[in-house]
């Protein structure tokens, strides 16, 4: 194996980006506020992605769309499309989801002036898995308190750092 | 909104200046303490480069949240590192160290981001002539990503790009670093550059 394979890397995934990648390797959110880490997992192969999803659905042509992958629909696709190309063993049946994040962070703030995007965010993410046939295992979404969310592909498991409280595992 | 001026860039500085020179007056008269505000270049950045912009998004800040409303719409957000909301308290209440923030405490980052504010968005619409009025602020305690995302998101529906404002206060010999991140939406963005061309040219 060469030395990228056996490494313990952790690749971040900032805003409205995924990764793609394989085991021993972790993949990171840092800091979700109503954004939503969506974590997909095939246990067989151990590979899997993260996508950062900062918008609901894309309501507009993709064509008009600055970066795509900030929405639930596209970002979920793409990333989800980049897994099998690199998975060549697996179909979206072997795939599992979990996901993390979708908080209102302001809480005087009314959620009409929010336009309630966490809550939004995470709907729209439940419905593409759902039309991707891909099950959703666990999630932790909603609250008014940032995530920091961390992807073991060795393992599969999701673990979510919240300030001051403990550390919570999918 | 595509690519702004150097020229353009140079106008949008010299309002967070006059914006700075205010709030410092203004503090130093209220807490009765020589106060220095100085702005660095203000950098206008992709929605998604924020967080590298003002340096990392887990650490744990305070955050004044406000939507600009009037003859120009968008949001800002003004942050403070956990430790220099600290710092910043002690310094502005002469209360020795301070670990966490009380009532008192959130009541000071909440009246100096007001202040700045304020000022920062008086300096906007004297330059521009236009009404521009900031509305409640709201506070929250929590990693930067996190609050950072919830307002990128909700503005980037209307704009791709946020204006970032490195900001310095000096108080007594200490150096203490924020950051005031405007977000206008795409028409708002336009008129405003539009103003400023006119102005400079």
């Amino acid at each position: 194996m060469d030395a990228e394979k056996t490494q313990n890397k952790r690749i971040l995934v900032g805003m409205g980006e995924f990764a793609v990648s394989h085991n021993p390797h972790t993949l990171s959110c840092i800091g979700l506020g109503s954004c939503i880490g969506v974590a997909l997992y095939d246990r067989i192969s151990h590979m899997g992605g993260l996508a950062h999803i900062m918008l609901p659905d894309s309501e507009e042509p993709v064509s008009k769309i600055s970066n795509p992958l900030k929405h639930a629909d596209l970002g979920i696709e793409a990333m989800l499309k980049e897994l099998l190309k690199k998975d060549n063993g697996i179909n979206t049946t072997g795939i599992t989801a979990k996901i993390a994040g979708g908080a209102h962070m302001f809480p005087t703030m009314d959620k009409s002036s929010s336009m309630d995007i966490g809550k939004r965010n995470a709907e729209c993410v439940k419905k593409k898995l759902k039309s991707l046939d891909i099950k959703l295992l666990a999630e932790d979404t909603g609250g008014t308190h940032g995530r920091t969310m961390n992807f073991d592909l060795t393992t599969g498991i999701v673990s979510i750092y919240i300030h001051q409280q403990e550390t919570i595992e999918l | 909104m595509k690519e702004i001026s150097a020229m353009n860039l140079n106008a949008l500085n010299d309002i967070a200046y006059i914006g700075a020179e205010n709030a410092a007056t203004t503090l130093s008269n209220t807490l009765n303490k020589k106060i220095t505000i100085v702005i660095d270049n203000v950098k206008y950045t992709k929605v998604e480069s924020v967080p590298e912009q003002i340096g990392g998004t887990k650490e744990i800040a305070i955050g004044t949240y406000f939507r600009i409303k009037g003859s120009l719409a968008g949001d800002s957000l003004i942050l403070f590192r956990e430790e220099t909301a600290y710092k910043l308290t002690s310094l502005l209440t002469g209360s020795g160290n301070i670990t966490a923030l009380d009532d008192t405490g959130e009541s000071v980052i909440k009246e100096v981001g007001n202040t700045l504010k304020i000022s920062y968005l008086n300096a906007m619409a004297d330059f521009l002539e236009l009404n521009i009025v900031p509305s409640t602020p709201h506070i929250c305690k929590d990693m930067t990503g996190g609050m950072l995302n919830q307002i990128l998101a909700m503005q980037s529906q209307h704009s791709d790009n946020a204006l970032v404002i490195p900001v310095s206060f000096y108080i007594e010999n200490e150096k203490l670093k924020t950051h005031l991140i405007i977000i206008l939406d795409s028409e708002s963005m336009k008129k405003t550059i539009g103003i400023i061309n006119k102005k400079t040219c």
